[in-house]
């Protein structure tokens, strides 16, 4: 599975928001883990999983921490399924 | 999306919009079972479950809280964090550690442990500890091979094993594993034929134009193992009878038979009322059956007018057959004498009929049968039949106790005879284990907790014989004064209760939670002569 950046992009906040279960952020702010309570080690842990599933790539273990917003998760999406 | 390759992905976007029953499940563990719990929504919904997960702390020693009420309890286990045991030997451990927690709780134990080899699982279930179960775990890890481990996945979820791994025992726990423990068991598999046990139709593409995909071919493999397990199976299909006789004697190649099927509706009638005929053939409720068919109209009125269980049949009929897999109740933990004796018996039934009917009284009808009936004291080796029997039986069951394994174990450390097992056999077959009696001694009254026989021998009059037998067993050498029975009522047990109002002369309202009868009177009822009965301690 691919996409433009943006897409890419969408995708991921979707999932995550999702996963969280919980209302994307008003108009004009970004969706970070450390503003979502619910975004806890648990949750991060199914929301990794789950990227690699919908985009059908393995994350480095090093990239878990990284992996923190929907912009940085399309980063790291990207990277993988660059040719 | 829940039963092709594993995916979470697809499985955060699975929102049940049904009701769910909900189940507490507490997990004993040693690693990370997150990856696993968290995945099993989507799997338990579409069974109509909510699981409530207590998980516990990691605790290599398994020292088990239960302090809160759980319907269930895991124990989840890496068993190669444990090698500081290999001493003393991990299974013999295990054992000492799943009768520990046996002794404080009644309620079924699931046993997740890997790595475990065949051998050892083995010696884990010839240990016998009552309702207690070991999941075959390395057959999911040989059939996702190296992806079973992931060396990434312990940095966040605290467990080795890989993401598809857990997705993997997430399914199988929610759909197969769990409901095997918790919910009753199906007991038939109503199948259309078009579109679902081949490609074509029958009418227009005639019998040798029908095709048996390499998908078809599992499907009805698949569907004939679950026939020889005790499963029974029945055909509901629109087309003309002659057609349907003629496609099975013409195809050599089709892995089922027209005689597999023990109940078979070809008409043109609509399928609902075809699936409740089917239901009373089977002397079965019609939540007992799951039906399979290609055209999801069928499905919807079927589903919308019966409380059957419906699966699609899609263009992939092997995954069909994995659907129908995992439809809660279809896995069983363990298949008995008596599952495999169902289709037989109930062939038997028709036999019967024929012959009561060319009787000249109950008696010559059952002498004719060469009814024996033994009864069991103190049935250790049957518990698993008898927590079945608890289980399953709607129409013969007076209280509606629903025991389980472990309680009737329990019961048999009180006293053996407090729990007496009905084994039935006539000349036309061997029905099995098919009733339970289960009492307990209070001062000078014997209680009859537990009163079931199975609807594979209702009919042939031989309730009395059985109770009466098994309560002047039951008393023993001391006499009680007076047998209560317990009695509750349920959707579907007028049977028993009606039975229990002529056999006590004593009303039965809906209310009514116990019926005395005097003792002398039980001792007094004549046990028919044409019945051989053999108590065996």
């Amino acid at each position: 599975m691919s996409g433009t950046p943006s897409e890419i992009e969408a995708q991921a906040r979707e999932l995550v928001l999702r996963i969280l279960g919980v209302p994307a952020p008003s108009q004009g702010r970004a969706l970070l883990r450390g503003d979502v309570p619910e975004w806890d080690s648990l949750k991060h842990m199914e929301i990794v999983f789950a990227l690699e599933d919908r985009f059908g790539i393995q994350f480095d273990e090093s990239e878990f921490p990284t992996l923190d917003t929907p912009v940085a998760i399309a980063a790291a999406v990207r990277r993988h399924l660059a040719p | 999306m829940l039963f092709g390759a594993p995916n979470r992905a697809d499985l955060a976007a699975c929102v049940p919009a049904w009701p769910l029953r909900a189940l507490r499940v507490r997990v004993h563990r040693n690693h990370g079972f997150e990856a696993v719990s968290s995945a099993t929504r989507a799997y338990a919904a579409w069974n109509g479950l909510d699981f409530e997960w207590l998980i516990g702390g990691y605790d290599d020693s398994l020292s088990f809280d239960v302090a809160s009420d759980a319907d269930i309890e895991i124990v989840w286990l890496d068993t190669t964090r444990l090698q500081g045991l290999a001493e003393v030997g991990i299974v013999d451990w295990l054992i000492g550690r799943l009768r520990a927690l046996r002794s404080q709780t009644v309620r079924p134990i699931l046993v997740l442990a890997w790595p475990l080899s065949d051998s050892d699982r083995t010696r884990l279930d010839e240990a016998m500890i009552p309702d207690t179960h070991v999941a075959a775990v390395s057959t999911l890890a040989a059939a996702l091979g190296e992806r079973w481990i992931d060396a990434r996945a312990a940095a966040l979820s605290g467990t080795r094993l890989g993401n598809h791994a857990c997705l993997m025992i997430a399914r199988e726990l929610a759909c197969c594993w769990v409901p095997a423990l918790t919910l009753p068991p199906r007991k038939a598999i109503a199948v259309d034929l078009d579109g679902t046990l081949y490609a074509g139709t029958l009418g227009e593409d005639g019998p040798t134009g029908v095709e048996l995909t390499q998908g078809h071919r599992a499907l009805q493999h698949r569907l004939a193992r679950f026939r020889d397990e005790g499963m029974l199976l029945a055909l509901v299909s629109r087309n003309e009878r002659d057609d349907v006789e003629e496609l099975f004697a013409r195809r050599d190649d089709f892995p089922l038979r027209l005689s597999d099927f023990s109940a078979i509706e070809v008409s043109w009638n609509d399928k609902p009322a075809a699936i409740g005929r089917v239901a009373s053939a089977l002397r079965i409720g019609c939540d007992s059956i799951v039906f399979v068919d290609d055209n999801p109209g069928e499905l919807a009125d079927a589903g919308a007018s019966l409380p059957v269980i419906t699966v699609h049949a899609g263009y992939d009929a092997a995954q069909t057959a994995s659907v129908l897999e995992h439809v809660a109740g279809v896995f069983r933990w363990r298949r008995s004498a008596e599952d495999r004796l169902r289709a037989d018996d109930l062939r038997a039934s028709h036999v019967r009929a024929q012959i009561e009917q060319a009787a000249s009284s109950p008696d010559d009808y059952l002498r004719s049968l060469q009814v024996q009936l033994d009864l069991l004291v103190g049935p250790r080796q049957q518990l698993a039949r008898l927590a079945e029997l608890s289980a399953k039986t709607n129409q013969f069951n007076l209280s509606l106790g629903r025991m389980s394994e472990a309680e009737i174990a329990r019961r048999l450390v009180v006293a053996p005879s407090n729990v007496v097992a009905i084994r039935l056999t006539d000349r036309l077959s061997d029905s099995g284990i098919v009733g339970m009696v289960v009492g307990s001694r209070v001062g000078n009254a014997l209680h009859i907790d537990e009163l079931c026989v199975s609807c594979r021998a209702l009919g042939r009059r031989l309730e009395d014989s059985m109770v009466t037998k098994a309560v002047v067993v039951m008393a023993g050498q001391l006499a009680p004064e007076t047998v209560v029975f317990a009695v509750r009522k349920g959707p579907r047990n007028a049977p028993a209760r009606d039975w229990l109002v002529r056999y006590a002369g004593a009303p039965v309202d809906d209310e009514t939670e116990s019926v005395e009868v005097p003792f002398d009177a039980v001792c007094a009822r004549t046990l028919s002569s044409a019945i051989r009965i053999e108590v065996m301690q």
